[in-house]
């Protein structure tokens, strides 16, 4: 039991720590991609110490959900990391308490919370991204819950440890055009919803053409700080729920004690660094959308998930 | 079945899922450029499938399709296609579209939904491997023969044309065992296919000036000319 | 072996036609060729009706009644295409000595890939030859260049090779079929004929599907016959005799061959198919026949018309067979001469367009005269041979007691006769526009009466060998 908390506790405290890292790390390579030299990996870290150490200012007559928003939006992906398995093969507490419809809600759950208060602000351009992510995201729910659909159906359950247990289960379940095509409808998704290219551009400075980052366009000091690392995170959350449930479910830990700790996460950390690898490459090679593409790439992405649907029950 | 092959079916699969997005990928993108890197792709899983089905099966036949397969659609077509066609690859951008991608994508899916509904009834039959060659090779083909109906473009044109032939050769070669001459004079006849179509759509380039054959539409009935 | 010198023929005409010494080999060369391959082909059609088998299956080729019956109509309609470009293609490319060379070593590669066709016992085989006359069949559409010619070719290129791609689906599911049933046969039309019945009924099914929509794309049935007006109007005039006389039938053949396969299926209606299919193309061609502006464009309707007749005569029992068989060959005979003197009055008037001619009897009597005669006989008038091959139709239909079929395919005759014989009749009295005076080349009047001489024999007298012949194609249709 105490090793049990202790890894929950562990899991949090990766998220937490390690995402500035992860993000840090992505920055570097795109910029590298395009023969810059790019910001040290630790930028983020300096980002986040510096904005916790400013005064916070604030809109007159704005409400509580300005204040409210960024702890929404910071602390739902650190409620979804107790949800997946990020180190461990075993489920911990709350593993059955919610799967992985319950943690796109509760990532919705934040975002929602954060695109009301750009437009409490009342400023045009928070009001203007927080319209934007939600045709964005209300573009990518369908999608992702036929991507739980395709899995349920596949791996007989929506629970991440459930779902990793069966793709190694055999050869058959892993190779699976199903799988497959989840995978690649899941990296799309993953991509519009964390405001990368080629939906959004995370280092554009141009408001009008921004995405995901209007949405903190008003927010100063301590709150600003919040936002951002909650993006960090529910990008590295994602991201384990990419490579740890759907992708490649091998090397967590299944015995307790330091050494497999350790392991474990150095093998996090490779895949993690594999997946930066992959959305680095697609951000150097491909372009940003114009606003009314998005549709299609995420028609494509409906279309790909749909298909893993669609040719499950012939594969079996 | 033995173990490696018992390990190659679910692999073929996988190459299946491949093959159905990239045909998906060829329909729904806009750059000429984008065209020619899909249908690569398609084709060399088209040999990639042809080759693990003949370790499958232990059928010599099929390596050597895979090897007629290698030369005349990974490498002998688009080297032509790039030869003949140098200019217009590079100019013709953006393509046209009569119809727009999400609508298309749509009806990609349909297509596949109706390409698993005709071959359902067919695969109790199916040997190891046909069950995903087959609806899949099926819906390459309706989804290529869409594509080529909302093209304009006479590359894009063509490029869903052979689209359509990886479809029913990767289909084909899960159920038939045909002798290495047919397969021969079908690799032979799709490479005097690409070479006589891409010198038809330079003779159009050169005596139109330009290669947009959606846009031909002076031989009608109805209202006279 | 008589049945190789067939294609090589054809290559070896090409070869000397490629080779440069004087000007008027390569039109000597095709012209030969021509005859020569005709006189092969009656041999053979000769042969296979007095009982002789050709077969070789070793090399995997072999003519029985149908496919004899297909050769002589190519080798009849090959010989007087090969005459008709003597002096046609000179006109048209204008004394480019380099074109007209390229043009003859064309026709007589693809003549080659005609002849092929039949010669084949594997259809694996006979699929790619059905698409090499595609292929070689492209730059003969294009030949003139201009834009209206490289739109149908483009057309007919891409439309047709798409169709006949998903027909080689519908071949591969066969071929699974005759190895679920013999794993070890050899994979010929006979083998997979007699693996028909045992085939699982889905997969028949599905086949059918892909094999009519492919190779009825090539054929013309409705709705698949966009491109066909447009290719068979602008190619140059011996070229659309060859393909709406022959090339259209070799595609066909490609059906009738497996058509075995699809009525033996326990429980597919093949037939019913064959009916509704044939019918909407009959209907759907004679209702656009009326409204054409360009009289070549109005003999290729007629060509959609004709193989929509065939098709419905194959659901109509075992004289239908008879019956398509016949369609088959008077079809072709009489549609190349259609095409003949539409040439001649192409080269007479200078146009294509209906509206703008008026009066030929007057100042053009020749080309007049022979257009009402083609035009007579294409609309099925007794007594040419389509009257006699529409007429076997429809009696074979009142055989099987098939009413509405009677009905409807009267009906459909009927507009499509009223349709050609009022489109000619604009064009052949009144009073003359213009008074052009080309000339035609002299080949041309001998080349019509030629190609007239079996549409008038057929209309009143069938030879007993060619009944015969008849009999063993329609055998051939059947189990």
């Amino acid at each position: 039991m105490p090793a049990a908390i202790l890894l929950n506790v562990l899991q949090v405290a990766l998220v937490l720590g390690l995402s500035p890292l992860l993000r840090g790390v992505l920055n570097r390579l795109v910029e590298r991609l395009q023969s810059k030299r790019g910001p040290v990996i630790w930028q983020p870290y300096r980002d986040l110490f510096k904005l916790w150490h400013k005064t916070s200012v604030e809109h007159e007559g704005a409400s509580f959900i300005r204040r409210f928003a960024p702890y929404a939006y910071f602390i739902a992906p650190l409620i979804v990391t107790m949800l997946i398995p990020v180190l461990t093969a075993f489920p911990l507490f709350w593993a059955f308490m919610g799967d992985m419809v319950a943690a796109g809600f509760i990532l919705g759950f934040g975002g929602f919370f954060l695109a009301l208060a750009a437009i409490d602000a009342g400023d045009v351009y928070g009001a203007m991204g927080a319209s934007r992510t939600r045709m964005v995201s209300s573009l990518a729910e369908p999608i992702f819950v036929i991507v739980f659909f395709a899995v349920s159906l596949t791996a007989n359950s929506t629970i991440p440890y459930v779902v990793t247990a069966h793709w190694i289960s055999s050869a058959g379940a892993f190779f699976a055009p199903s799988h497959l095509l989840l995978l690649a409808a899941f990296l799309m998704l993953l991509l519009a919803e964390t405001g990368r290219i080629p939906v959004d551009n995370p280092s554009g400075h141009f408001e009008l053409a921004m995405i995901d980052e209007a949405r903190s366009l008003d927010f100063a000091g301590r709150p600003l700080a919040l936002v951002k690392w909650g993006g960090y995170m529910k990008f590295m959350v994602l991201g384990v729920v990419l490579t740890n449930v759907l992708v490649a479910p091998w090397g967590l830990l299944t015995t307790v004690g330091p050494v497999p700790i350790v392991l474990a996460v150095a093998v996090l950390a490779l895949k993690l660094l594999v997946l930066v690898g992959l959305v680095a490459a697609i951000e150097g090679s491909l372009a940003k959308l114009r606003l009314y593409r998005i549709q299609e790439f995420l028609g494509a992405a409906f279309v790909t998930a749909v298909l893993a649907l669609l040719v499950q029950p012939f594969h079996q | 079945m033995g173990f490696v092959s018992g390990a190659l079916v679910p692999v073929n699969a996988f190459i299946g899922a491949l093959f159905l997005l990239s045909t998906i990928l060829l329909m729904a993108f806009r750059q000429v450029e984008g065209y020619m890197r899909y249908f690569i792709w398609q084709s060399v899983l088209l040999v990639l499938s042809t080759a693990d089905l003949a370790v499958i099966r232990g059928s010599p036949n099929l390596f050597i399709v895979a090897v007629i397969t290698l030369a005349a659609k990974v490498i002998m077509i688009p080297l032509l296609l790039r030869r003949v066609l140098h200019d217009e690859l590079r100019t013709r951008r953006e393509v046209e579209l009569v119809i727009n991608t999400q609508a298309s994508l749509l009806v990609a899916l349909l297509l596949s939904v109706m390409a698993y509904i005709l071959v359902i009834p067919v695969l109790p039959f199916a040997p190891s491997g046909a069950a995903v060659n087959l609806p899949v090779g099926l819906d390459v083909l309706l989804i290529g023969m869409y594509t080529l109906a909302i093209r304009r473009e006479a590359v894009p044109q063509m490029l869903a044309l052979m689209a359509i032939d990886n479809g029913v050769f990767y289909a084909g070669v899960s159920i038939t065992d045909s002798p290495a001459i047919i397969e021969l004079a079908a690799g032979l006849e799709g490479v005097m296919v690409v070479v006589v179509v891409t010198i038809l759509a330079r003779t159009i380039a050169q005596h139109i000036g330009s290669t947009a054959v959606g846009h031909m539409a002076t031989l009608k009935e109805g209202e006279s000319r | 072996m008589i049945l190789v010198a067939l294609p090589v023929t054809a290559l070896v005409a090409a070869a000397v036609a490629a080779l440069r010494p004087w000007t008027n080999l390569p039109r000597m060369a095709t012209a030969v060729a021509g005859v020569l391959e005709f006189l092969i082909t009656l041999d053979v059609a000769i042969r296979v009706g007095q009982g002789a088998t050709l077969q070789v299956p070793a090399a995997g080729i072999g003519v029985d009644g149908l496919a004899a019956v297909l050769l002589l109509l190519q080798g009849f309609v090959g010989m007087t295409a090969s005459l008709y470009s003597w002096g046609y293609i000179r006109q048209l490319t204008e004394a480019n000595r380099d074109r007209e060379r390229w043009y003859h070593v064309n026709l007589n590669l693809f003549l080659a890939s005609l002849f092929v066709v039949p010669l084949l016992l594997v259809p694996a085989l006979a699929w790619v030859a059905v698409e090499l006359t595609t292929v070689l069949s492209i730059f003969l559409v294009a030949l003139e260049n201009h834009h209206a010619a490289l739109e149908a070719a483009w057309k007919y290129a891409v439309i047709t090779i798409m169709g006949a791609t998903a027909a080689a689906l519908g071949i591969f599911l066969l071929l699974w079929g005759l190895s679920m049933r013999a794993p070890a046969a050899p994979q010929t039309w006979s083998a997979i004929i007699a693996a028909g019945p045992h085939m699982p009924a889905p997969l028949v099914r599905l086949a059918f599907v892909l094999i009519v929509i492919g190779f009825g794309t090539k054929v013309g049935f409705v709705p698949l016959h966009t491109w066909l007006p447009d290719a068979h109007s602008q190619a140059p005039t011996p070229v659309c005799a060859l393909l709406s006389g022959v090339e259209v039938s070799t595609a066909l053949y490609m059906i009738l061959r497996l058509w075995p396969v699809f009525t033996t299926s326990p429980g597919f209606p093949a037939a019913t198919w064959a009916i509704v299919i044939g019918l909407v193309s009959v209907g759907t061609a004679a209702f656009l026949l009326v409204q054409v502006h360009d009289y070549k464009r109005l003999f290729a309707f007629s060509t959609v018309e004709h193989m929509g007749i065939l098709l419905a005569a194959l659901g109509f029992g075992p004289l239908g067979a008879y019956a398509a068989i016949y369609q088959l060959l008077t079809h072709g005979l009489t549609k190349s001469l259609a095409f003949y003197t539409s040439g001649g009055v192409l080269i007479r008037t200078g146009t294509r367009d209906i509206s703008e001619i008026r009066g030929l009897m007057q100042f053009a009597p020749w080309e007049g005269w022979s257009l009402l005669l083609a035009g007579l006989a294409i609309a099925g008038a007794p007594p040419f041979a389509v009257f006699l091959s529409e007429f076997s139709v429809v009696r074979s239909a009142y055989a099987v007691h098939d009413y509405w079929a009677i009905g409807l395919l009267l009906g459909f005759l009927l507009i499509a006769f009223l349709g050609i014989l009022w489109q000619l009749t604009k064009m052949l009295f009144g009073t003359p526009h213009s008074d052009r005076r080309a000339r035609s080349p002299r080949s041309l009047p001998l080349t019509v009466v030629l190609s007239a001489v079996p549409v008038v024999l057929l209309g009143v007298y069938l030879p007993a060998p060619l009944h015969h012949l008849f009999q063993m194609a329609a055998m051939n249709l059947r189990r």
